[in-house]
Order: structure tokens, then C-alpha cells, then sequence
């Protein structure tokens, strides 16, 4: 709050310069964000398909509940997915974050190593360089054939299709890790001093004071890695297309399908609502029990 | 101090680049009134290839006319095309499939008549004009671009010495004796297959064609009526799989991920991948290596009385009803299908043309490849049904490949695999409108 | 007091990794510089000999349109949507850190929860609208939702800066005489130059990587950005020609690369900041 208010020309000149500033926003927002949110909600209770539209009320999901195979095996592997990814990508992210908090002359070196792979997000050309990696005479199998394993096929087969996608994001832990050295250099020293001189390895010592002192970092990690996860698209649709047998079939490509395959903008829009509420319930119960286990500082 | 000196000629750079993009995205004005025609199409490289020198060609001889091409390869052109129909965006001329012809039925009349805005298709065979190419209100829609058929290419140096040891002839081979004697040579040499094609191969050449040979009609029908019950496709399946069960065909694992492109296959480039089927109009990209190649029809069921055999042309021209300078899309499409020039330039590129003028100029130079002459003649010799448009629908297409591609990954049964394809695509045709 | 070292075996744990976690980069640079055949039959990462085949051939492109004619439209793409972001970004950020209007809060609460929206669902219902202003196949709908602030996280990074940007410094300019304008021009912006520049290299990145939203609204072949031209490479190359694609796709990363050697310091700040509570 300004402390001298009189030096202002009243709330009034305050108010409507401050609606002047945030204008473009406001107006984004009303146009390109709150009402295609509205629409497609309202979409997905017709049978639009961008050409005629007819009200049916709760068909389209009714059918994607009790009708449609393929919703339930997309979300199911998108599940996975996410949660695999989710979890594979914060781990590594905190592990190497927790090194790379520790003195080295190197530490520059290693952050920026770590760290590149994710300035190419979610790139065509990264996708590219996976599929190339993951090629039958790729560069993965080749260098399992110098351990003399045998090569895998690695994308031809439902099995392991998934498994090569989910190896991506975990690739791509520079964000979060970046956030989390941020957060463990608040750790302050005296706390670990502290916990040092009382005897505490190194396990008690992350365990019992970095780690609480961190989770509200780790709680938006949480949030924020998940919901982009959930929403993976462009290295799914280069490399696999969703193959084999929909094996890698995610959620974002489904809709893509729907919309612009079958082109069932209505069933299309209620899949999305879907997910939405998929995402506020998971967002919800992570607050929820965040009391539990997050720690804020300043007692909020 | 180094850092703004980096920041600094990193600026003048982005404005070089910059402006340098203003400058190469201007298009440049020419003499007369500029005609800008936008022409899509799908293909592989030796396609875009001679259609861009047929562009150039007309391009030079009509100044005022600027061709706009817009090309990729097939995954994904029919979504973008469909997007583009229902903008309003779509491009002046095309190319599309036969098979999605039907979909536009509802959404939005993209089709000009050709028969009235002065296409001239007086070459043209009139029985293929009239099976494929016009409306239900007698409006001629589409002109093919050349015909098509489906046959067994191989590679004759490594097959012939199989021929001999075990007996067999290829030119007249049931269903089993292909997946026995792919079996032989298997076990003889196992790094060796009679076959490999891409996952829409499998589907097409192989179990659409044993189905109807079982059933001797066509398997989804216009009306949305099936062809077949759930034991027929069952059996159909059961062959299918015979054939990797032996070891005939290459492990579907291992050729799925050459999606489209059996020619990117390194056991076909090696000769140890024998044969493949395809579309005769892919003869010569498919067999542009160093073997001596044959072509064979395909293999029959006992007791079938059809071929299954896909003939008739599959990819067509169409030209929008709403192009802004349809008169101009005319004349150049006009071009494209009759010119001596354009014929030759063109080739065999998107099959066998259905111009008897064009056939003729293209045998006087030897345009046509002694394959692909082959498979012409075998692909009249023995022509199936027509396809109906609703089968070649893309999301019936990828139905259909995602049930065949589970039973042949062993998830389901051949049973449960037919049960499910039936079942779903009298949901799919529920939702699709009549 | 002090910090805990790495310590030998640490090091050498975390040079492997770095090793393990860029040689996939580096392959795929140097694969860019070997023969077609040379790429799969040899996991090193110098090549045999090197060629340049794959650069000056897969430059060529697809018949009529080269490489340059995509690079010149991620340009096109990007340069006026970042700038477009970084203006827009800036206003809305001043308006909600330093001006008191009714319903700031809700509306502050409303920008940050669009972050959380997924994009399927606004999707189509904005491809609609740019298809009724006739935008489809352009780039406007890019400069549009850059206009109009579309992405939050923007404002929010700028937001969180403008923040710890001592009010006496505006009340001084204004007591001088200085139009809020002014102000955010002259005193603001200047001091907030890390952030704004950290916002403008991640949209930057985003927008030259961006294939989703260029596959539904770009149709034309001449109007690709480089991430549709190699999708376009990778797609229609009958026999495919591996080393023209890697050089290509090495070409389309290296802006990303060059960019964040520069600004290594200010991407690495804007990430951490964005993260931790302001």
C-alpha cells in the first residue's frame, strides 16, 4: 500500500489507470480466454462439428463413460504417464539439485550440462533426436550392443513404447532442479550446523530439515511439472503417433484426434472438461493435504 | 563487458534476419493481373519432384499465373485438408483421396463441377468416370489422376533360387502356400522374409483383400451394412496372422516403425526382405535399387471367385467451388491432365494415367517402367470390386488398423478382434452422419 | 561457516552424468556431419570424415522452399510475438503492482488460475474465433494472444519483480511531475530489466519450439515455421535422408543453444524465481 495516499489524486485517477494498464489483458482474457472456456463447455453438450450443431445434452458424456474403449485406455496410460514422469523427473531433479548445492569448482559446469537439454521444451527437434536415439540401429541399442545386450526395439513395441516417452521429460529435469537449488540455498546454515553437530548423516539431515523446508517449493513443482505433463503432445505425436496399438495414445492426442480427425468438436470439448476435472480435483487434494506436510516459513 | 558486446551484435543480427524475412516474404508483382492458385497435394519426394518441374513448366509459359504448391507427405494431409473445407480455406485445386470423398457429402459442397466450368476430360475413360467420379446429382466431382491396383512386387534375384528349390509359382499362390513357402525360406535362411509391407499394407493388400475373397463382396458397404459376419473376419484374421506364425512375414514389430515406406526398410534395401505389396503407382519408388525386380498378382483363397484385388484410380483432382479464380484453376488443371508436356514431366507418378491419350504418349517415350507396365497389366488382368467410399473413410481406415494391429500383437484373439471391430464400428457409423 | 563440499567422488558422479546427459546432444551434432550411412553404424560422436552433405543438401528442403524460407517465417513468428508479449507483459504487470482498483485481487487470482487451464479445452473454441476473423493460415493469432497477454506467466514473472522496486522511487518521480507512463518507462522498466529479458527469452523459446499451436493454424507449405518444416522432412522423404534431417534439426536448435549461452545467468534467475514465493 503507498503510504502517502494523499499524494495521489484520489482512488478514482488510481483505479482507472490501473484498469487502463491491465486493459490488454482484460480484454484477452474476456474474449480469448473466458469465453472459449464458457463455449467449449457449452460444446460439449452438443454434437458440434464445426459445422451443424444439434443440443444433446449429456450424450457425449454418457458415451465417453459407458461407450468409448479408447477414453478409458488413454486415460489410463496417460495416468501412468503422468505420474511416472511426474515423479521420475522431481526425483532427479532434487537428487541433482542436492549435489549441486554442495562446493565444487565445477558446479557452473555441471548446472549448465544439466540444464540444456530443457531450453528445447517440447520441440520438434528434440522429438526427432529421441526417435532417432530410440531406432531400432539407433544410439541407444548400439551402445547396449558394446555391453552386448541385445538390441530392443524400443518403439515398435507396446511394451517399451511408453517407457521411451516417459524417459523424455525425465531428461528435461533442469527447470524444476534449477528451482530446487534455489530453494535448498535458503536452507539457512544454522539449521544444518545445528543438525550436523547433533550427529545427524546426511539422510536425517535432507529428511528431516531440507526437505520440510523446502516442500512448499515442492508442492508447486508438484502442481506445475503435473500439469504440463498431463498435457504432453508434440514429442508423442512425432514419434510414436500414439502407437503401436495405442500404446502411447495420451489423452492430448486423442483430443487432437477427435477434433481434427473425426472432427466431433462437441465430444471433443466434453474429453477436455474431463480433464480439467481431473486436474482441479488432483489440485484440490494436493492442497488439502499440503497442510500436512508443507511448511511455510512465514506461518501462511 | 564481454556480455554486452555479445547482447549488442546479437541485436544487430536478430534486425539483419529480420528484415532480411520482410524482404524474402514479399512476393514479387508481376506484369499482368497476378493469379495466385493454390494446388495441394501429398506424395514422396519423386512426386513433389516432377510436380514442381510440371509447376515450373506452366508457370513459365503463363506468366501472369503464380502456383502456390502446398505438399507433404501422406500422414496428417487428410486432417489438415478436412480443417481447411470447413475454414473456408481450402486450396483451389487438390489432390485427394477417393475414399474421403463421402465425408464431404456433410460438410460443406467443397467440389466444383467439373462438367460445367470447363474441365475437359474427353480423354478420359468414360466407365471409370462413371464408377468413381460423380455426385448423386450427376455433377462430375473429381478426375482421377491415375489408376491404380494393388500387386506383389519382388525381388527376382533372391526369390528365384527359392522358386526352384521348393516348387513353387509364384504368379498363382494361394494364401496358405505363401505362408508355407515364406516358412521354407525362413528356415532356411532366417534373416530372410517373402514379406514386409507398412501397417496400411497389411490392412489393405492383405486382409481386406482375403476378406472379400471369403466373403466375395466388400466389407463395409455405403449403406453402413457389413459384408461379413464375425466368423468370416475371424477367418480372415486367422490368415493374416499365419503369416507371421510362419515366418513368411517380417515381425510386425520390426516393419511398423517404416510406417509408409517399405523403401525405407534396410532388410528390403538388402534384398532380404523379398517382396512386399503395394500400390502399382509406388512400383518405381519402391524398386529404384539394384536387383532385378518381378511383379505377381495376389494370392488367392481357395475357392475365391474374386481377385480382392484393388483397382480403379485412387488418387483424384478436385477444384473448390468457392476458389476465387476457379477460370484460371480451370485452364491449369486442364494442363496438369493433358498437355503432352505436363504427361511426361509427370510420369507414372500418380499411377497409370486414366487418359487413354496420356497412357499412349507415356508408352511412345518409355515413360512407363517395365514394372510398372507388369503391374498394369496384371492389375487389369485381374480387377476385384470397387471400393466403396465409406471403407476408405479415414476413421473406419483407423479403426480397422487399430483391431488388425492387436490381433496381430496377440492382445486379443482373432475372435475378440473381430467381435470388437464389429462392434465398434457400428458405434463409428452411429456416430457418423447418414 | 562452511559449505559442504563435493568431494571427489561426487565430482566424479557428476561428471559422468553430465556426460550421460548431453551425449545425446552432441551425437546428434556430430551425426549431422556424417554420411547417411555412417549415422547408425557408428556410436561415436566425431564423425569418420566430415561432410557437409546434410546441411547443404537438407537446406535445399522440399522442392520449392528452403530451409531459409522457414527460418525467415520462425522469425517472422517469433520476433513480433515476443515483442508484442514483452510490451503488453509490462503494462499489465505495472497495473497490477502498483495501482489499487477494485477486484485486483480477484482478478490477479483469475490470471494466475489460467495457468492451470489445459490447453485442449480452449483450444478449439479459440481456433473458431480466429476462423471467423479470417486469421487462419497468418501468424495473427500468435501476435493476438501475445497482445493480449494470453500466457500469465509473464505477467506473473514481471509481477513478482516490479514488486521488490521501492515505491519511493515511483512517489519521488511523481512528485517531480512524472505521468505513470513515465514512470514505468524511465524508472520501472530500466530496473527490471533481468526479468523483462528473462521473459523475453523464454517466449522467444517457446514460440520458435512452438508445433502445436502452428499445426492447427499454419496450412500453407511457404508459410511454415522451421518446427512445421521438420515435422514436413521428417514426413515426406521417400528414402529418407538422415544426415539432411540432423543437420536441420541441429540448424533449428541452435538458436535455443546460442541464445542460452548468453543469457545462461538470467534464464537459470527466472526459473528459480518463478518458483519460489515472491
Amino acid at each position: 500500500m503507498y503510504r502517502k495516499t494523499k499524494t495521489f489524486t484520489g482512488i478514482s485517477k488510481n483505479q482507472i489507470q490501473g484498469y487502463y494498464y491491465i486493459a490488454p489483458w482484460l480484454i484477452g482474457f474476456l474474449l480469448l480466454t473466458v469465453y472459449p472456456f464458457i463455449i467449449s463447455l457449452f460444446y460439449s453438450f452438443t454434437d458440434f462439428d464445426m459445422f451443424t450443431f444439434k443440443f444433446v445434452g449429456l450424450e457425449n458424456y454418457k458415451e465417453i463413460f459407458t461407450n468409448d474403449d479408447t477414453f478409458y485406455g488413454s486415460l489410463t496410460i496417460t495416468m501412468i504417464f503422468t505420474v511416472a514422469s511426474v515423479i521420475g523427473k522431481l526425483s532427479v531433479a532434487l537428487l541433482c539439485a542436492l549435489f549441486l548445492t554442495r562446493k565444487s569448482n565445477l558446479t557452473g559446469f555441471y548446472r549448465t550440462a544439466f540444464y540444456l537439454p530443457s531450453i528445447f521444451g517440447g520441440s520438434v527437434s528434440l522429438a526427432i533426436l529421441w526417435k532417432y536415439l530410440f531406432k531400432t540401429d539407433g544410439l541407444i541399442n548400439g551402445i547396449l550392443k558394446v555391453f552386448s545386450i541385445s538390441r530392443v526395439n524400443w518403439l515398435g513395441s507396446p511394451d517399451t513404447a511408453l517407457f521411451t516417452l516417459i524417459l523424455l521429460p525425465l531428461w528435461q529435469m533442469g527447470s524444476p532442479m534449477v528451482i530446487f537449488i534455489a530453494a535448498l540455498q535458503t536452507v539457512p546454515k544454522e539449521l544444518l550446523e545445528a543438525a550436523r553437530i547433533d550427529g545427524a548423516g546426511i539422510v536425517s539431515v535432507f529428511f528431516k530439515v531440507k526437505l520440510p523446508l523446502i516442500s512448499s517449493v515442492l508442492l508447486f513443482n508438484l502442481i506445475q511439472q503435473t500439469i504440463s505433463i498431463i498435457q504432453f503432445f508434440t514429442p508423442a505425436y512425432i514419434i510414436t503417433q500414439g502407437g503401436p496399438i495405442k500404446a502411447t495414445y495420451l489423452y492430448s492426442l486423442m483430443i487432437y484426434d477427435v477434433s481434427f480427425r473425426n472432427f466431433r468438436m462437441g465430444y471433443a470439448s466434453a474429453l477436455s472438461w474431463i480433464l480439467f476435472v481431473i486436474m482441479i480435483v488432483y489440485t484440490i487434494i494436493l492442497f488439502r493435504t499440503a497442510n500436512k506436510w508443507v511448511f511455510y516459513e512465514d506461518g501462511d | 563487458m564481454k556480455r554486452r558486446v555479445m547482447v549488442c551484435m546479437l541485436a544487430v543480427l536478430f534486425c539483419l534476419l529480420f528484415s532480411v524475412s520482410l524482404y524474402a516474404n514479399a512476393v514479387p508483382e508481376s506484369a499482368e493481373t497476378p493469379v495466385t492458385i493454390r494446388f495441394s497435394w501429398w506424395g514422396g519426394d519423386t512426386r513433389h519432384q516432377a510436380t514442381l518441374d510440371a509447376i515450373s513448366l506452366y508457370m513459365k509459359q503463363n506468366p501472369n499465373v503464380r502456383i502456390e504448391a502446398e505438399y507433404s507427405g501422406f500422414s496428417g494431409y487428410y486432417q489438415k485438408f478436412v480443417t481447411q473445407v470447413v475454414a473456408g480455406n481450402a486450396p483451389d485445386v487438390f489432390q485427394i483421396d477417393q475414399g474421403w470423398i463421402s465425408e464431404f457429402n456433410n460438410r460443406g459442397d467443397v467440389f466444383a463441377p467439373l462438367n460445367r466450368i470447363g474441365a475437359d476430360y474427353s480423354k478420359f475413360t468414360k466407365q471409370v468416370l462413371d464408377d468413381y467420379c460423380y455426385n448423386s446429382e450427376g455433377n462430375l466431382i473429381v478426375l482421377p489422376f491415375g489408376s491404380n491396383g494393388s500387386v506383389f512386387v519382388y525381388n527376382k534375384d533372391t526369390l528365384n533360387p527359392y522358386l526352384e528349390k521348393f516348387g513353387y509359382d509364384i504368379n498363382s499362390i494361394s494364401w496358405k502356400e505363401f505362408a508355407e513357402f515364406g516358412g521354407k525360406i525362413h528356415q532356411d535362411n532366417p534373416e530372410v522374409y517373402l514379406l514386409s509391407t507398412m501397417t496400411s499394407g497389411y490392412e489393405r493388400f492383405v486382409l481386406k483383400p482375403i476378406l472379400e475373397q471369403i466373403t466375395n463382396q466388400i466389407g463395409v458397404q455405403d449403406d453402413q451394412t457389413l459384408g461379413f459376419d464375425k466368423g468370416q473376419l475371424a477367418q480372415a484374421f486367422r490368415i493374416l496372422i499365419h503369416l507371421f506364425e510362419t515366418g513368411a512375414a517380417q515381425p510386425y514389430e520390426e516393419s511398423v516403425i517404416y510406417k509408409e515406406d517399405v523403401e525405407d526398410n534396410p532388410l528390403w534395401i538388402q534384398g532380404k526382405v523379398i517382396g512386399s505389396f503395394i500400390f502399382l503407382s509406388n512400383c518405381d519408388r519402391v524398386t529404384d535399387f539394384d536387383f532385378n525386380y518381378g511383379v505377381a498378382r495376389l494370392p488367392l483363397l481357395e475357392g475365391a471367385q474374386t481377385s480382392g484385388q484393388e483397382s480403379g484410380p485412387s488418387l483424384m483432382l478436385g477444384i473448390n467451388k468457392n476458389s476465387k479464380v476457379q477460370a484460371e484453376t480451370v485452364k491449369f488443371a486442364n494442363w496438369f491432365l493433358n498437355d503432352p508436356e505436363a504427361i511426361k514431366i509427370l510420369g507414372t507418378q500418380r499411377g497409370v494415367p486414366v487418359n487413354e491419350k496420356a497412357v499412349e504418349i507415356l508408352k511412345n517415350e518409355g515413360l512407363i517402367s517395365p514394372i510398372m507396365g507388369e503391374a498394369v497389366a496384371i492389375s487389369n488382368a485381374t480387377i476385384g470390386f470397387k471400393n466403396s467410399s465409406l471403407e476408405m473413410n479415414a476413421s473406419v481406415q483407423a479403426l480397422i488398423d487399430e483391431k488388425m494391429e492387436k490381433v496381430i500383437y496377440g492382445k486379443v484373439t482373432p475372435e475378440e478382434g473381430a467381435d470388437e471391430l464389429i462392434t465398434e464400428l457400428q458405434k463409428l457409423f452411429k456416430t457418423m452422419n447418414p | 561457516m562452511k559449505k559442504e563440499k563435493l568431494g571427489i567422488l561426487g565430482n566424479v558422479l557428476m561428471i559422468v552424468c553430465s556426460i550421460v546427459i548431453i551425449y545425446p546432444l552432441l551425437w546428434l551434432l556430430g551425426a549431422s556431419f556424417k554420411s547417411n550411412n555412417e549415422i547408425f553404424t557408428t556410436q561415436g560422436i566425431l564423425p569418420k570424415e566430415i561432410t557437409f552433405e546434410g546441411y547443404v543438401k537438407g537446406w535445399q528442403g522440399i522442392g520449392q522452399i528452403t530451409f531459409s524460407r522457414f527460418f525467415n517465417n520462425s522469425m517472422l513468428l517469433t520476433v513480433p510475438t515476443v515483442i508484442l508479449t514483452i510490451i503488453s507483459s509490462c503494462l499489465v504487470a505495472y497495473g497490477f503492482s502498483r495501482f489499487n482498483f477494485k477486484g485486483k485481487k480477484l482478478l490477479f487470482g483469475l490470471m494466475l488460475s489460467t495457468m492451470m487451464l489445459p490447453n485442449s479445452i480452449i483450444m478449439i473454441p479459440r481456433y473458431i474465433i480466429f476462423m471467423r476473423f479470417g486469421w487462419l493460415n497468418s501468424y495473427k493469432p500468435f501476435y493476438a494472444l501475445a497482445l493480449f497477454a494470453a500466457n500469465p506467466f509473464f505477467q506473473y514473472l514481471l509481477i513478482q519483480f516490479f514488486r521488490g522496486i521501492p515505491r519511493e522511487l515511483d512517489e519521488s518521480a511523481y512528485l517531480d511531475g512524472c505521468s505513470s507512463v513515465k514512470i514505468l518507462t524511465s524508472i520501472i522498466a530500466p530496473l527490471a530489466k533481468a526479468s523483462i529479458v528473462s521473459a523475453a527469452l523464454f517466449q522467444f523459446l517457446w514460440t520458435w519450439n512452438d508445433f502445436n499451436n502452428a499445426l492447427i493454424y499454419i496450412d500453407s507449405v511457404k508459410k511454415y515455421p522451421v518446427s512445421l518444416g521438420l515435422r514436413l522432412s521428417i514426413d515426406s522423404d521417400a528414402k529418407v535422408g538422415w544426415n539432411k534431417v540432423t543437420a536441420m534439426t541441429v540448424l533449428g536448435m541452435l538458436p535455443c543453444v546460442i541464445l542460452f549461452f548468453i543469457f545462461q545467468k538470467s534464464f537459470v534467475e527466472g526459473v528459480a524465481k518463478s518458483g519460489l514465493k515472491g
